[in-house]
This record gives C-alpha cells, structure tokens and sequence, in this order.
C-alpha cells in the first residue's frame, strides 16, 4: 500500500481533518526533535520547541506554499525556534554566550558515545549560522537546495557556510577536542 | 587552480556534487599536492564522524502532547468563529425591527414609539413591583459503570437541558463523552491526571464557547446552545466526572466509572 503523501495529508488537514496532522507529526517529530536537539543540545528544550514548530506550522498551514515541500517548511520553524530558544536563554543568562552543561561521558562509555559526546560539544563551540548548515546537511541528509529553503539563503551562500563550517569545526575538534567534564560557553 | 577553487572542489567532493570532469581535475590536484589530500582526508573524518551520530528518540509523550495541543486550539478557533458569528446575528436581530419601525411611514413610527412606550412602563412596574425570586439551585446527579455499553443521562436543570452520553469502545480503552446543552452553561469534565495524561485526549470538539485544558479538567463555556464531544483514551480503570453549571443556576453531575 502507498504512503499517503505529506502534501495529500496537509490538503485534508484544510480540510478540517486533524487526524492528517497527527500522521504528519508522527512521521516527521523525529526528525525535528533532533534537528532542535542537536541545535540546542538540551533535550526538555527540544522537546518543547518541536512541540511549538508543530503547533505554529498547524496554525499557519493555510500560508503554507505547496511548491514547496512540506518538510522544508517545517524545518524552517524549527531552525527558527530553536534560535529563538537559544537567544531567549541568552537573554535570560544575561550572558554573551550561553552556558551549557556539558554532560560528563561516563567511564563505561564506549568510543561512539564519546565520540558523539566530542561532536555535540563541538557543534554547540560553532555559531548558530554554521551549527546549522552542518546539522541541516550531514544529520538530516538535506541538499544544498533544500537548505537554501530551510534557511532562505541563496545556495551559493549555503555553499560557502558549510565549507567554512566544515572547516571550523575540523579546527575545533584538532585544536584539542573539547576535554570531558568540559562546561564551555558557546551561542 | 587556484587554493580556494581546490577547496570548493573538496567539500563539494564529500557532498558528491562533483561532475565526472571535476572529479578528474581534483585527483590531478591532489596528486600534486599533499596538504590538500590531507585536508580532504581530514574533512571526510569530520563528514564520517558527523554522520555516524545517532539519532535520539523523541520523548514517548511528545506525539499525544502536540496531538492534545492542536485539538484545544481547533475547538477554542471553532468557538472563536462561531461566537463572532452569533454576534453578527444578534445585531442583525435587534436591528431589523428597529429599523423598520425607524424609517417606515410616520404613522406607523409615532404608534410604535407610543405602543412600545406602554410596554416598557408595563414591564418596569412588573419588576419593581413584582420581583422575580432568584434563581434557585437545583441539582441532578447520576453515576454510572460503564462496560461495553453506552450510558445516557438527561440533563433537566434550570438552564440546561440537554444530555451526556458516555460510550466506551475497545473494551474500555476509549471513552467518547457527547453532550448537548440547549443554553449557557460551563461544563467541566474531570479526570484523575495521574492515570490520564494529556495525551490521552484524543479528540476535542466544541460548537459552544472556549476550551480550557488544564491539569486534570477540560473547561467549555459555551455562551448559548451547544454540542461537544471529547474522546479519551487511557481511562480503563478510573474514573470521569461531568460537572455542569448553568448560568441560571442549575447543575447537573454525573460520575463515570469505566472497567
């Protein structure tokens, strides 16, 4: 049996059918709570903005442009909540940069759970800008077009943002890699 | 070529975006160049170390939460409109006859002014004179078990009239609670929060007024005739409780207990 299409399901949902708009959150809460997740490395705080960028897309899904796809337009409130979380908590911090707890890899831990520690360390040291191109692009598997439409942003400039992310971050985990126990400022 | 090109060509190398010639230009390079294999080979490291990440399972309530969140903000949008509607007609109502009284034939205008003078004073003396008592408060009361069939109480309070069925489906698993009232009212439905989670609600429709959710009760205050339908899941063993209270002073109560 086919997969109902993202575009089918939001048509009914406008059509008043919300149980459309359940499917459409369980086929793609994963991907968002992730992608919010790895932006904001806290996971109540993601699980809260994927909460909003659901409710926010259902509220607006009347101005939702279907020459797009529906994904991209989801991950573009996300990409923006999960700003709006991040500069909210700077702001609440009163801070130049957040404070984020880096939670200590346990002993036990074996090499691809610190490795993944290193790497979340890594991605919260980049700026959001560069954060989220890399996320966009080698954690949700998206082209550079699609990135252009997430983040409305011409694709050479997605081109250039990644490699000079790519490389920053390249640089971030040389240097020294980011020590455990380590409690780090980034934005 | 020169090194920014040679760096383009690299990172569009990892991202496979590269065309059969600008793959043969950059083994060229390459071959020439040992920093530039180095920096490829450290950027497919950090492609290979950023990929390898796993992703995490969002929380098990999250889903039922979002669910939840939709259907209270659908009812409370429905009543929204539905109450910008009534006052559209409520003007419309007192208007018409106004109006024709206003602008119609003078005879007419001066004998409504006058029959509609008499009325008023009539009225006026009924009221001083004759004070309406206050409304008194009058309770009904029903409980119910609830096994595989549905139950139906009528609701007969001054104020609201009207019924609340409950019907259980799947052995218990879900409830549907319909109720219809024929005036204002504020209708509570409680439950125990610590046995049904707000992801529990499954489904929450209201023609009446605003939708409230909040730790345990779901709150309809309808501002005249109305219909709601709330659908639980999760309510296997506890209880649910229908609170009605009418604006002129009636209130009904019915328990449910579902096994």
């Amino acid at each position: 049996m086919t997969e109902t299409s993202d575009e089918d399901l939001v048509r009914q949902c406008r059509a008043g059918e919300l149980r459309a708009f359940d499917a459409l959150v369980e086929r793609h809460q994963r991907t968002v709570f992730n992608l919010a997740l790895r932006m904001v490395r806290n996971g109540d705080d993601a699980a809260d903005i994927a909460q909003t960028v659901f409710v926010k897309a259902y509220e607006n899904l009347e101005r939702f442009d279907p020459q797009y796809k529906f994904f991209s337009w989801l991950y573009r409130i996300a990409v923006n909540e999960s700003l709006n979380a991040l500069e909210q908590k700077k702001r609440f911090e009163g801070l130049d940069g957040v404070e984020i707890a880096v939670e200590p890899a346990d002993e036990k831990d074996d090499e691809a759970l610190r490795q993944e520690h290193r790497i979340q360390v890594g991605l919260m040291l980049l700026s959001v800008d560069q954060r989220a191109v890399i996320i966009l692009k080698h954690m949700q598997g998206l082209s550079y077009r699609e990135i252009a439409q997430v983040l409305d942003l011409p694709e050479k400039t997605v081109k250039s943002r990644l490699f000079s992310a790519r490389q920053a971050f390249k640089d971030i985990l040389k240097r020294k890699g980011p020590r455990r126990n380590d409690r780090r400022r980034a934005s | 070529m020169t090194a920014e090109e040679l760096r383009e060509l690299i990172n569009r190398e990892i991202d496979g975006d590269l065309s059969p010639s600008e793959k043969r230009q950059l083994a060229q390079a390459l071959r020439r160049n040992p920093r530039a294999r180095l920096l490829q080979s450290e950027l497919k490291n950090v492609a290979s170390a950023l990929a390898s990440v796993r992703s995490v399972d969002p929380p098990v309530h999250m889903a039922g939460r979002i669910g939840a969140e939709i259907r209270a903000r659908a009812a409370a949008s429905a009543s929204v409109t539905a109450h910008a509607r009534a006052a559209v007609d409520r003007r419309a109502s007192w208007w018409e006859p106004v109006r024709s009284v206003v602008l119609g034939p003078s005879a007419v205008r001066y004998g409504s002014v006058f029959a509609g003078g008499l009325v008023a004073g009539a009225l006026l003396f009924m009221l001083l004179v004759h004070p309406q008592p206050a409304p008194s408060v009058s309770g009904a009361a029903a409980t119910g078990t609830l096994l595989s069939q549905s139950e139906s109480y009528p609701v007969n309070v001054p104020g609201a009239q009207g019924t609340v069925t409950a019907v259980p489906t799947e052995n218990g698993k879900e409830l549907t609670f319909r109720l219809s009232c024929t005036s204002a009212t504020t209708t509570k439905f409680s439950y125990d929060p610590s046995r049904v989670k707000l992801e529990n609600l499954r489904e929450i429709q209201s023609t009446g007024g605003p939708v409230a959710v909040n730790d345990g009760v779901v709150q309809i205050t309808g501002t005249g005739a109305q219909r709601c339908t709330l659908l639980f899941s999760g309510v296997r063993d506890s209880k649910v409780s229908v609170q009605i209270a009418s604006t002129a002073g009636g209130s009904f109560h019915a328990e449910f207990q579902v096994h």
